[in-house]
């Protein structure tokens, strides 16, 4: 249970005990709300696992088609569904990445639908506001360049091969972690990532990827 | 893994996108909302007990809230609420927004549950008050907090939480009253706060406002999105 994968790293490390769920907590009854708050250990917790995850969960709303203008809420509103389902969570082998990841998935298509169904603030302006104030240097702004045309390569691929490439290619996930925490065969992952990985260079072809790369 | 080789123009965008992720700033400020919404439980420490709720995450205000909303309808059991009421309380009533703690303050606040039959732990509890919108059953025992009156502070989230009670409020009546128009109005309004904490209860107005209108893929898509997205919420049942 202790093997948890720290995003953005390619190895897994021992994830530190304090990150370390307890094992399904019964449900807080009202008697529980008036043990002393240095007793309880889910505080701790679950604020270790923000700061263990928040990157994740960010990165990945991105790049599943969230806006950036929108990606705080989501991001908070994935962390307060993290909360309240905390006690549920049981690690069954997946991860702390994989049970986030789920809620990540509801939050992002919940996004992208309110954003079709209310397309006229497409970005409220705050996107373009935020790369004046980031983008100091060249190389962020490289970057950031880099991400918007991945991005937008990526919204041409169907969110089911999606889903595998970014958790392979991005998070490092294997395939055999990847069709366990989607509930989903081995081979649909491998068929799925080999689809997803011809769509995204022809997408970026189109975009004419080749002039960021230089 | 799959027999297609990236290039290595795609393999340096996916390189940035590992690294990609929030500002410290944009971090900070997700966990102060998180914080905000879930009353106080993400704090690492706390001078007060975290209410996490029976009910979970999105917490005590927005309990408070749906009480307000709901009315007479309705009688909420339990709320729970976390209440910040600013030191210079003019005589032992006052007037509260509802105010959900959060950062360094949460620390300061005190929490107050009064269900019809439960009374959990009411630290220091200074007064009684009344949301003046409230027509619900809910109570809030209001209690001490710090800092400056409301009115010398910048909005945060739990006066958007009221102004979202508010609207969503006006568009359950306007739904009602058959001004369908009005009600989703009402809703887009309260989609556009900068803090949220009413999204089911906006679905479920906004998908009878759109049935009302005939729009019924659409408001079929609104329960769609509040079952999906609130499966806990009685209004997706």
């Amino acid at each position: 249970m202790t093997d948890l994968p720290v995003p953005g790293h390619s190895g897994e490390v021992t994830l530190p005990e304090a990150l370390v769920p307890p094992a399904r907590l019964s449900r807080p009854s009202l008697r529980a709300l008036t043990v002393d708050p240095e007793d309880d250990p889910r505080p701790r917790l679950f604020r270790a696992l923000y700061d263990e995850h928040i990157d994740f969960v960010w990165r990945n709303l991105r790049r599943l088609g969230v806006f950036e203008s929108d990606v705080e809420d989501r991001a908070q509103e994935v962390f307060v569904v993290a909360h309240r389902r905390f006690d549920e969570f049981e690690d069954r082998g997946h991860g702390a990445r994989a049970w986030l990841f789920q809620i990540v998935l509801r939050v992002a298509s919940d996004a992208r639908r309110h954003r079709r169904r209310h397309p006229e603030v497409p970005d409220g302006g705050d996107a373009t506001e935020r790369v004046v104030v980031e983008a100091t240097q060249g190389d962020a702004l490289a970057r950031r360049e880099a991400l918007s045309r991945l991005d937008a390569a990526l919204a041409e691929i169907d969110m089911d091969r999606r889903t595998v490439l970014v958790l392979h290619e991005i998070e490092e996930m294997t395939a055999p972690m990847i069709a366990q925490a989607l509930s989903i065969p081995l081979n649909t992952v491998y068929s799925r990532l080999r689809v997803a990985r011809v769509k995204l260079e022809e997408a970026l072809a189109r975009q004419g990827v080749e002039s960021w790369a230089r | 893994m799959g027999e297609v080789n990236l290039s290595s123009a795609t393999r340096a965008m996916l390189d940035a996108a590992k690294r990609d992720g929030p500002s410290a700033a944009a971090r900070a400020k997700v966990w102060g909302g998180v914080s905000s919404a879930v009353g106080g439980m993400a704090t690492a420490s706390g001078a007060v007990s975290a209410v996490t709720a029976t009910t979970g995450g999105m917490g005590a205000a927005k309990m408070l809230a749906l009480g307000t909303l709901l009315g007479g309808t309705l009688s909420v059991g339990l709320a729970a609420t976390l209440i910040y009421a600013g030191q210079t309380r003019k005589g032992s009533e006052q007037t509260l927004g509802v105010r959900a703690t959060a950062g360094a303050e949460v620390g300061h606040a005190r929490a107050a549950v009064v269900g019809t039959n439960e009374s959990v732990r009411v630290p220091d509890p200074v007064s009684t008050s009344a949301l003046a919108a409230a027509t619900a059953t809910t109570t809030v025992i209001a209690s001490k907090g710090r800092g400056a009156p409301a009115a010398q502070r910048p909005a945060r989230p739990e006066d958007s939480l009221a102004r979202e009670a508010s609207l969503v409020a006006r568009a359950r009546s306007s739904v009602a009253s058959g001004d369908p128009r009005t009600a989703l109005q009402a809703i887009h309004e309260a989609r556009a706060l900068s803090s949220r904490q009413l999204g089911p209860e906006e679905l479920a107005v906004e998908a009878q406002a759109l049935r009302a209108l005939g729009r019924q893929d659409e408001a079929n898509e609104a329960d769609t999105t509040l079952k999906e997205q609130f499966p806990e919420s009685a209004l997706a049942r």
